[in-house]
């Protein structure tokens, strides 16, 4: 296994040490070991059922509205283990977004959705809000297209629409790292480049983290690539290299559409 | 006969079975009606609704008593039923969704649904008739009340189950504790689903006689007084129906005409809303 670590120090946010993490019985994710570098995109790529999905989902520990489930190993995040017992788990969340395949907005407003964030932190003052509301949808490239149906519900929105609502919704709290699960898989090509765009600006401000299934996305917008297999970490490496030079057969046999 | 042809054939059969099934099903229920308004239409006065029963004998009189007694206990059941109902639903939906007690709770809240309705009226006859030693109001709306839980418990359970969990995680992967997910995300999704449970579960409740009889009784006099027996739609028409009288029959066709309005206008506005919720 490769477990290449080009990232210096100071440009480290998160450390997974030696995470696993089994659903039951089942070991879903296998000691893995990598850094994930700040305000840089990390894509996860590999074929499907090889974990990255359950990798993804355990820096924000989703798993944990889940029973039977287990961790193993540190995920460390500016100094504290997210995986640790003490971790306040709506805090962790709360400073991790997470945008899903399939959109989610809620039953609500186009505003309500992008203010759902705002609210539960606590922020009640109306001019506060709608500012930061605006902000954020103009951030995530959708302001014209919904400045006049604020009111409305979100479900009227296209498709390709309410995903970058929902990037809007968890860019609105400011999280450290936003982590994007097959975001544009149920889109259609130029919805999908607009998202794919907007990820790529967000890494000024945030860490983002992929999983994707479509290698041109990863080698478009990402500036790291780690390669999994049957749950391990199989090599993980700047994602020119990756794509170009990649260290391992398999990992080349993958990019290059061999199997998977 | 080839394949293509015996499948029309058994295609044709069984349509015409169901168009059938769906007819006679259907002629019954618009004779009831028909023959409620063809009887109940010409009793329906200003009078039924403004006076109450006068003796018999004497001409006249209506059944004020009886409707505010019919909202009167069906307010008292809507007002126990509703939020255990409800809140009963919540629970087997998002708490005890894996646990044995929730299926264990599921599962006898659905045989609740077929108890026979007098059963639970003599149910409530034994636990708050008898040791208080007369009839009451309140023993009228608690044994409706009892059999409206089960269905809220039920609709309610199905539609916070129909919101996708996809929707729950996007609320958690915001920082949001399970009780704002609930009430701000799953209740919202589910509203129009849980409201139209509600209003047909008033429905179901409203036409009841059997649990009444037992428990909130019967009362000649206007009364708001739910301490003592209580008059009712439903228990009047029994009455009524039973009694000598031609203008008894004739009022007690007239209270029938209302009821089956007021539950007929009921379910039609649940059903309506349901797809007024499904077309947006």
């Amino acid at each position: 296994m490769n477990k290449v670590n080009k990232i210096p120090a100071d440009k480290v946010l998160i450390q997974v040490q030696d995470l696993s993490f089994s659903y039951g019985s089942v070991k879903a994710v296998k000691n893995i070991t990598m850094d994930i570098a700040r305000n840089a995109v990390t894509a996860l790529i590999g074929p499907s059922g090889c974990g990255k999905t359950t990798f993804l989902r355990c820096f924000n520990r989703m798993h944990d509205l889940y029973t039977g489930n287990h961790y193993e190993g540190r995920v460390v995040m500016e100094g504290t283990d997210v995986l640790g017992k003490g971790v306040d788990l709506t805090e962790l969340r709360a400073g991790t977004g997470m945008v899903f395949q399939k959109p989610t907005p809620f039953p609500m407003s186009v505003f309500d959705n992008v203010a759902y964030g705002l609210k539960l932190k606590g922020i009640r003052n109306r001019t506060e809000l709608s500012d930061r509301v605006e902000a954020v949808l103009k951030h995530a490239a959708l302001w014209e297209e919904v400045k006049d149906r604020l009111k409305e519900g979100a479900s009227g929105l296209s498709g390709g629409q309410q995903q970058r609502l929902v990037i809007a919704r968890a860019l609105a709290v400011e999280p450290k790292v936003i982590l994007f699960d097959e975001p544009t898989s149920a889109l259609d090509p130029i919805s999908t480049s607009k998202i794919e765009e907007l990820i790529f600006q967000l890494k000024q401000e945030v860490t983002v983290i992929i999983v994707t299934h479509n290698m041109q996305q990863a080698a478009r917008i990402s500036d790291y690539t780690a390669f999994m297999y049957v749950g391990e970490l199989i090599e993980f490496d700047e994602t020119d290299v990756i794509f170009t030079n990649p260290n391992v057969k398999l990992t080349e046999e993958y990019i290059t559409g061999r199997f998977g | 006969m080839n394949t293509l042809t015996k499948r029309k054939i058994q295609n044709k059969v069984a349509l015409s079975l169901s168009v059938l099934a769906a007819a006679i099903g259907l002629f019954w229920l618009f004779f009831i009606l028909w023959d409620v308004f063809r009887h109940g239409l010409s009793f329906i006065t200003p009078d039924l609704f403004t006076k109450d029963p006068v003796p018999p004998g004497f001409e006249g009189g209506g059944l004020r008593n009886a409707f505010v007694g019919q909202m009167l206990i069906t307010l008292v059941a809507m007002v126990i039923g509703i939020p255990i109902g409800v809140l009963g639903g919540t629970f087997l939906s998002e708490y005890g969704r894996h646990s044995k007690l929730g299926r264990f709770i599921s599962t006898l809240s659905d045989i609740m649904v077929s108890v026979p309705s007098i059963v639970i009226g003599t149910f409530v006859y034994a636990i708050m008739v008898k040791p208080i030693g007369h009839f009451n109001g309140w023993a009228g709306g608690v044994a409706l009340a009892i059999i409206m839980i089960p269905v809220v418990i039920r609709t309610t359970e199905d539609m916070m189950s129909l919101v996708p969990w996809s929707l729950r995680e996007a609320a958690f992967a915001l920082g949001a504790p399970y009780y704002k997910v609930i009430t701000q995300v799953v209740y919202r999704g589910a509203a129009t689903g849980i409201f139209t449970g509600i209003l047909l579960s008033i429905a179901r409740v409203a036409g009841e006689t059997a649990p009444l009889l037992f428990t909130s009784f019967n009362n000649s006099f206007f009364t708001t007084n739910l301490n003592d027996s209580t008059p009712s739609l439903t228990v009047t028409i029994f009455q009524y129906a039973m009694g000598p009288y031609d203008d008894w029959h004739g009022m007690a066709w007239a209270a029938a005409l209302v009821i089956t309005v007021a539950i007929l206008f009921i379910t039609i506005a649940g059903r309506l809303l349901i797809k007024w919720r499904y077309r947006s």
